[in-house]
């Protein structure tokens, strides 16, 4: 289930709705395993320009998914040579996304069965 | 699902929390490879590296507070933080070291006095014996409810049963499930190689079973053991053996000769094991039929003291209703036993009987330490409010800078709780030295010998945690004091104390009202004491306690068959005593000041009273009139030719006497006789004595009753298996007991002295140590609970005197006299000292009646302490609330103004 309350700490995307960057981000990294600079990326391709998450509230969201035990992190060397922090997909994470593409799918389902209703 | 989780998530945390410096390093190589390929792409695309380098920054707006955002995620961020606040704390506390000093004196005060004194409530009162099942304990006895002479002993009673009485409550009482008896005789124990005097109990040998307590060493004493065929046995107390047989357990089985019969010691019974307070327990049962009176002077009675068990779910009214229909038959078979009047049988709880007046001592106690606590705690809310109000220009600062309010709260929550720990472990330590102390003046004998008194650590852990419950109230009361409003505006404001707005400081101004009314009520609580220990000293007992020896004579059994043979030992020592230098009187009675003996009916030839007519009875010799330096009225006092057993009945009777039962006539050559005495196998019966003489009353029924009637006989009337010597001196009466003692074992050496003291050390053992003691500790209380206020009171004052230097600078700028500064000081803290005083004195005119049973000579609501109390309170007060005055008056105008 999508949550909606808005936790005044944390510096989310104003037009993300919380919760829904967890999904993008389980989705990217159940692909394959990525580090930071590549979900990025990765995350800007995807959406378009539609979605903006800054790369600022990128990390706090990746953090927060590691230690709810969705993700885990290994040090790896990169494509570049360089050390870095990649992020895969736990058995408890792929339930989770699971989880959550359902959820979604109805949502979404339902929302836009409402919207379609009123331009009727 | 839980456990998988966990299986992620606790090495994340332990992780986290143990490798900080590593996880923060992780965070660090995170971003900065971020940074990095940001600026890589960047310069990629054409910018320089300079632009580059900005422009993934930029990206990243926000980094500081986007790092703390991941630690936050760690959940475990709490712990560090915990340990900062509590590093920052300690700082602040070690940069105001008096007011840190004053806050950890004030709790650690409550939480040690709060503990002590409940500790003692608990371990001495509570929870004294180590007897199974202890509360079910009861003693009774048979009481004459028909004489309404209520003395602090209650009425009349006779709690020692004959062995067939005994017997009979045993065998036909439905509401105890058992009856226990103890006999108490002074014994001769020896083994061979010492003899010694001891304090037995002959006890019914169901007692151990009774009571559910084994031997430390050796083996239980069974029921067998009492069987007149049995091998004759006994336990002993453990602080004898420790103290006489160096805890040698290799004398358990060995024999000794007790009262002529050998015994063999089978049990040393535990430290806590005390019942009755003996040294050694020897099982014994009434035998049928015995009458219990003894054959010849030299022998006690054989009387029974009952110890019952109450069935569970009997009270204690329905036990006395059915022990007391036991009572009745028993009186119909052998009336002559149980006079009529004797009907009622009211049972106590044993621990009633043992602790007696001293349990209300306690409760009463109990009731002061709960008020010192609270003015502990309101004394230490008061301090950190004070504190408070003068941060809240940090707390404006730290939060506009972005601390969150929760961050805030916690910070001065961890603040005041170290302060309120480092209160708790002073408290432990005052604690440890306070019962050492308290144990050092509770009076002798009001606790129950089986008490050991130790720090409760359930009350202990209870003072602290309503220490740490005020610390957190405050510090949660002072941090949203602080953060309430606009906080801007705040920091707009200047001055120590700017935005103090009026309800903080009627707040605090309210904590010192309470403060001060709790201490007046503490404080006229010690005065009252302090009255009863001055009256009950002032006491005038109607002799001279001055330069008397008092000691008691143990005869060993069989020593004086007849009261003649006493009379011829007592004659020839008291001989030598009073022929010794420095001794100027000596005499012997069977009682001591402040009681007057036995009590018996009065019986007037052709006065045929029919009210009860108890008067108190004396034996004693020719000198005792002389000896406490008692007034002859009429008449003439006893001459030595009246000793002789063969002599004319005589009697000297007191001016109570005299005139309760001769008001229009001359009592001397009337003639009076002692019911009791009938009674008594070996005194005369049916006789009636002459009166010769009327003396003036001393104090014969307590310190604090008035005398009763008393009559004197002369020692030889009957024989008693005891009794006392006095001694009046020249000099220090103690300095005398060598030769008493020596002029005793010179006529008889098996004859042997027991408690040897000076009358005024007597009467103050047993009659001022328990005034003493409420005095002590009540004016302890008191005097912290003043300190403690008066603390209060400067705190506020001072407080006060800095957040309105303004006003007084502008004051003196435009003319006002010093003068009149100090007194619209004062005046301000007479206010609040006046509405605490009266506060205080309206309670304590409800609450001392609790104190009734310990004020005596002066009503609980004595004008005169009241008086002096609020005198007192008030003077102290205003002289806390004087330097923060003298303060205001040296305020420099130009400074004060230019402050601002």
């Amino acid at each position: 289930m999508l949550s909606v309350t808005e936790d005044m700490n944390m510096s989310k995307p104003s037009d993300l709705v919380q919760g829904t960057l967890d999904l993008l981000l389980l989705k990217i990294l159940g692909l394959e395993p990525l580090h930071g600079w590549a979900i990025s990326k990765r995350l800007k391709r995807v959406s378009g320009d539609n979605l903006h998450v800054s790369d600022g509230s990128l990390y706090p969201a990746l953090h927060k998914l590691e230690q709810e035990g969705w993700i885990t992190a290994e040090w790896k060397t990169s494509e570049f040579g360089r050390r870095a922090k990649f992020y895969s997909l736990t058995r408890l994470g792929r339930r989770k996304l699971e989880k959550e593409t359902a959820n979604w799918k109805r949502l979404s389902s339902a929302i836009s069965g409402v919207v379609r209703l009123t331009e009727v | 699902m839980r456990p998988e989780h966990w299986l992620y998530t606790i090495p994340l945390r332990l992780r986290s929390l143990f490798r900080f410096d590593r996880t923060e390093q992780e965070l660090d190589d995170e971003i900065r490879f971020h940074l990095d390929q940001q600026i890589e792409e960047n310069i990629a695309n054409g910018m320089t590296p300079k632009e580059a380098r900005s422009a993934a920054l930029r990206s990243m707006e926000g980094l500081e507070l986007h790092k703390e955002e991941c630690r936050d995620t760690r959940r475990v961020s709490w712990i560090g933080d915990a340990l900062y606040d509590v590093r920052f704390g300690a700082r602040t506390l070690r940069k105001n070291p008096g007011f840190t000093a004053i806050a950890v004196l004030t709790l650690a005060l409550g939480i040690s006095a709060s503990t002590v004194v409940f500790s003692v409530i608990y371990n001495g009162l509570l929870r004294p014996f180590p007897y199974q099942d202890a509360s079910r304990l009861t003693t009774f006895s048979i009481q004459d409810l028909r004489n309404t002479h209520v003395s602090e002993n209650g009425p009349d009673s006779r709690g020692a049963l004959t062995g067939d009485q005994l017997i009979g409550f045993q065998q036909q009482s439905n509401s105890l499930q058992d009856i226990a008896g103890f006999m108490n005789a002074d014994v001769f124990c020896e083994n061979g190689e010492m003899t010694l005097h001891l304090q037995a109990a002959y006890v019914t040998s169901n007692t151990f079973q009774l009571l559910g307590v084994g031997p430390l060493l050796g083996r239980s004493i069974i029921p067998e053991d009492a069987n007149r065929s049995a091998y004759p046995v006994f336990a002993m107390n453990y602080h004898l053996w420790q103290k006489r047989f160096n805890s040698d357990p290799k004398i358990v089985g060995t024999s000794f000769v007790i009262d002529g019969l050998p015994r063999t010691l089978v049990a040393i019974m535990p430290p806590r094991f005390q019942i009755d307070g003996d040294d050694i327990w020897i099982p014994s049962d009434p035998i049928p039929g015995d009458s219990g009176i003894s054959k010849n002077a030299a022998e006690p009675n054989r009387v029974w003291w009952p110890l019952g068990r109450l069935r569970p779910g009997v009270n204690s009214r329905a036990a006395s209703r059915d022990l007391t229909a036991i009572a009745e038959r028993l009186a119909e078979i052998s009336p002559s036993h149980l006079p009529p009047q004797f009907t009622t049988v009211v049972t106590r709880p044993y621990i009633d009987v043992v602790i007696g007046g001293f349990k209300s001592t306690l409760y009463a106690l109990g009731g002061a330490v709960a008020m010192l606590l609270l003015i502990t705690c309101t004394n230490f809310a008061n301090l950190l409010m004070a504190r408070g109000s003068t941060r809240e220009k940090e707390i404006a600062i730290r939060a506009s800078l972005g601390a969150s309010r929760g961050r805030l709260i916690r910070q001065f929550l961890v603040e005041t709780l170290s302060l309120a720990t480092v209160g708790a472990v002073t408290g432990c330590l005052f604690a440890y030295w306070g019962i050492k102390g308290i144990l050092a003046v509770i009076p002798a004998g009001t606790i129950p010998k089986e008490a050991v008194i130790t720090l409760n650590p359930s009350v202990l852990i209870f003072a602290s945690c309503v220490a740490a419950l005020t610390a957190l109230l405050c510090g949660l009361v002072v941090a949203l004091y602080g953060l309430r409003g606009e906080l801007n505006l705040r920091l707009t404001q200047t001055g120590k104390g700017a935005g103090l707005s009026r309800r903080g400081g009627k707040f605090r101004a309210g904590l010192v009202v309470a403060e001060i009314a709790l201490a007046t009520t503490l404080l006229v609580a010690a005065g009252l004491m302090m009255r009863t220990l001055l009256a009950l000293t002032h006491i005038d007992l109607g002799f001279n306690p001055a330069n008397i020896l008092v000691t008691e004579l143990s005869f060993p059994n069989g020593a004086f068959p007849t009261p003649e043979g006493k009379k011829v030992f007592l004659q020839q020592a008291l001989q030598r005593i009073v022929s010794s230098p420095g001794v100027i009187a000596a005499a012997s009675s069977i009682s001591l000041p402040p009681y007057g003996g036995p009590g018996s009916d009065l019986e007037i030839p052709g006065q045929p009273d029919t009210r009860p007519s108890r008067v108190a009875m004396d034996l004693c010799s020719e000198g005792f009139f002389q000896t406490l330096g008692m007034h002859l009225l009429r008449g003439r006092l006893f001459a030595e030719a009246d000793m002789a057993s063969s002599a004319q009945r005589v009697a000297v009777v007191d001016e109570v006497l005299a005139r309760r039962f001769f008001p229009a006539s001359d009592p001397v050559g009337r003639e009076i006789k002692f019911n009791v005495l009938d009674l008594i196998p070996d005194a005369p019966h049916g006789t009636y004595f002459k009166i010769i003489g009327v003396v003036g009353s001393i104090k014969n029924y307590g310190l604090r009753n008035p005398a009763i009637p008393q009559a004197y006989l002369p020692y030889t009337t009957f024989g008693t298996p005891g009794g006392n010597i006095l001694v009046r001196s020249a000099g220090k009466p103690l300095s005398m007991a060598k030769e008493v003692h020596d002029s005793i074992e010179s006529v008889d050496r098996d004859v042997s002295l027991t408690a040897t003291s000076s009358l005024e050390t007597y009467l103050q053992t047993f009659s001022y140590a328990s005034p003493e003691f409420g005095f002590v500790t009540f004016g302890s209380f008191a005097g912290i609970g003043l300190l403690l206020v008066n603390v209060g009171i400067f705190g506020l004052m001072a407080y006060n005197v800095s957040a309105q230097t303004q006003e007084i600078g502008i004051r003196i700028a435009l003319g006002a006299q010093q003068v009149s500064i100090l007194k619209m000081i004062l005046a301000a803290g007479s206010r609040l000292i006046a509405a605490g005083i009266l506060i205080g004195l309206s309670a304590s005119y409800g609450l001392t009646r609790f104190l009734s049973r310990q004020v005596w000579g002066v009503t609980t609501t004595d004008h005169g302490t009241f008086t002096a109390v609020a005198i007192l309170a008030a003077f102290t007060g205003l002289a806390a609330c004087y330097i923060p005055a003298r303060r205001a008056t040296r305020v420099d105008p130009m400074v004060a103004l230019r402050n601002e």
